[in-house]
């Protein structure tokens, strides 16, 4: 597990195998240093894992893309992260106003280009 | 776009009191006759002498009874009501020899009143955009246009409205005026709130844009990587890199902008929205204190129970925008 949300009284636990996290270099933002994955390369990804899941993304106009990094605060989880990789990821949420909708329409998006896999708690 | 002279003549029968109706053609007319755009808010004279301040919106669906706004919404008039000389104005509105403005956003509402205004209505305000107005006598002001009458136009100078007739205006303010209510040149909403944001527990704040950059904006699409670069550089120019933390940064369209009010305006609305970023920084102690005095609206209050927080907010051309208190 990489990233823990709370969204709409669901928690949701984004998933990714420690071979693809280690794939992603490092990187921090810092000025001057552009991601390694734009965001655009991030929506396209997370497009296709939502076609893949069956779920309707043409409409865009509530996008979301959060570029953001595991949660410092949650110990467990951080400590738990392979050194090697980016702790730096992008959620795309195609609902964002949707506080229905949101959990099952947010895809997260490592900076190699991977998505997590979604684990509903 | 260039207006003819028999164009002028016309404006000039309006400005000048005279009758839109027997204005006679130049020399110099075209074959095809321009019609003549009216806003149809004007002193409107009656049959018993007594002289009105309406606004002509069109006709009954039966096309035989003007209607007028008010306040309280449209009201039909008996043409026998009116004086010879206006009677003829709404028979040229109704054979389609003068044309009724339905230039998106243009306010054109009888006597729009003088003075200072109040901030709040001008958020449903719709106003030109802003250029240099020159009288007859040569004196130049920087002002927008909030309203537009076939007699007077009203002037957002400042926080201050002022009325000026027509026929004090130079030649380039009628002819702007003309493309005006032709709709060749733009109305925008003053200002539109991108952001609207509450600190728990504490103070909030919005951020706005005026309504040329929300268009401009619109048009623009998006630029993650542009706007995530100027929110880092921003901070990294006041903050040393040690003193900060990003938490997040974020994209997502701003909210759609308001309407024209549709009483004192023609209906407008600007058809999509931008995109608005937001940077989240966590603050060490001493970027605390610094942040404190430089943003003491985008950061989080001393109530805060979390670590402190920064906001800083931009568009997709990378423009860092000031947040102001919210009411």
């Amino acid at each position: 597990m990489v990233s823990r949300h709370y969204l709409e009284n669901e928690r949701v636990e984004f998933e990714i195998s420690r071979a693809e996290w280690e794939k992603a270099p490092d990187w921090q933002p810092t000025f001057g240093q552009a991601a390694p994955l734009s965001r655009n390369q991030a929506l396209a990804a997370a497009q296709k894992a939502a076609t893949i899941e069956k779920l309707d993304v043409s409409d865009l106009s509530q996008l979301v893309i959060r570029l953001e990094q595991t949660n410092r605060f949650e110990k467990d989880l951080v400590d738990r992260l392979p050194a090697k990789g980016c702790r730096w990821f992008y959620l795309v949420n195609f609902k964002g106003n949707d506080i229905k909708l949101r959990a099952k329409y947010t895809f997260l998006v490592t900076m190699s280009g991977a998505v997590a896999t979604k684990v509903f708690k | 776009m260039k207006f003819s002279t028999w164009t002028y003549s016309l404006v000039a029968a309006v400005v000048l009191g005279g009758s839109f109706v027997t204005a006679e053609p130049t020399p110099q007319a075209p074959s095809a006759e321009p019609t003549v755009v009216i806003t149809g808010a004007r002193s409107w004279r009656m049959a018993d002498g007594t002289v009105h301040r309406l606004r002509f919106t069109g006709f009954s669906k039966d096309g035989v009874y003007p209607l007028f706004q008010l306040p309280k919404g449209r009201e039909a008039k008996s043409p026998s009501a009116f004086a010879a000389e206006d009677r003829a104005v709404l028979d040229a509105l109704k054979s389609g020899s003068l044309k009724l403005s339905t230039a998106p956003g243009l306010c054109m509402m009888p006597d729009f009143p003088n003075g200072p205004i109040d901030p709040d209505m001008l958020h449903f305000q719709w106003l030109g955009e802003t250029r240099t107005w020159e009288n007859t006598n040569g004196k130049r002001v920087e002002a927008r246009l909030i309203c537009l009458t076939d007699e007077d136009v009203s002037l957002l100078i400042g926080g201050n409205v002022a009325r000026v007739p027509l026929k004090n205006l130079g030649s380039s303010d009628l002819a702007y005026l003309e493309r005006l209510k032709r709709g060749l040149e733009p109305c925008f909403p003053d200002r539109i709130a991108v952001v609207g944001y509450g600190w728990e527990r504490g103070p909030s704040h919005s951020v706005y844009l005026s309504g040329e950059q929300y268009v401009r904006l619109v048009k623009r699409g998006g630029d993650f990587e542009k706007a995530f670069a100027a929110v880092i550089r921003y901070v990294s120019s006041q903050l040393d890199s040690e003193l900060w933390e990003l938490v997040s940064f974020s994209e997502s369209l701003a909210p759609a902008a308001p309407e024209s009010n549709s009483i004192l305006s023609s209906p407008a609305k600007i058809e999509g929205r931008p995109y608005m970023y937001v940077g989240e920084f966590f603050l060490k102690k001493k970027g605390e204190l610094k942040s404190r005095s430089q943003w003491p609206l985008n950061i989080s209050p001393r109530s805060w129970p979390g670590t402190p927080t920064l906001r800083i907010y931009a568009t997709a051309t990378g423009d860092i925008l000031e947040p102001v208190p919210s009411n």
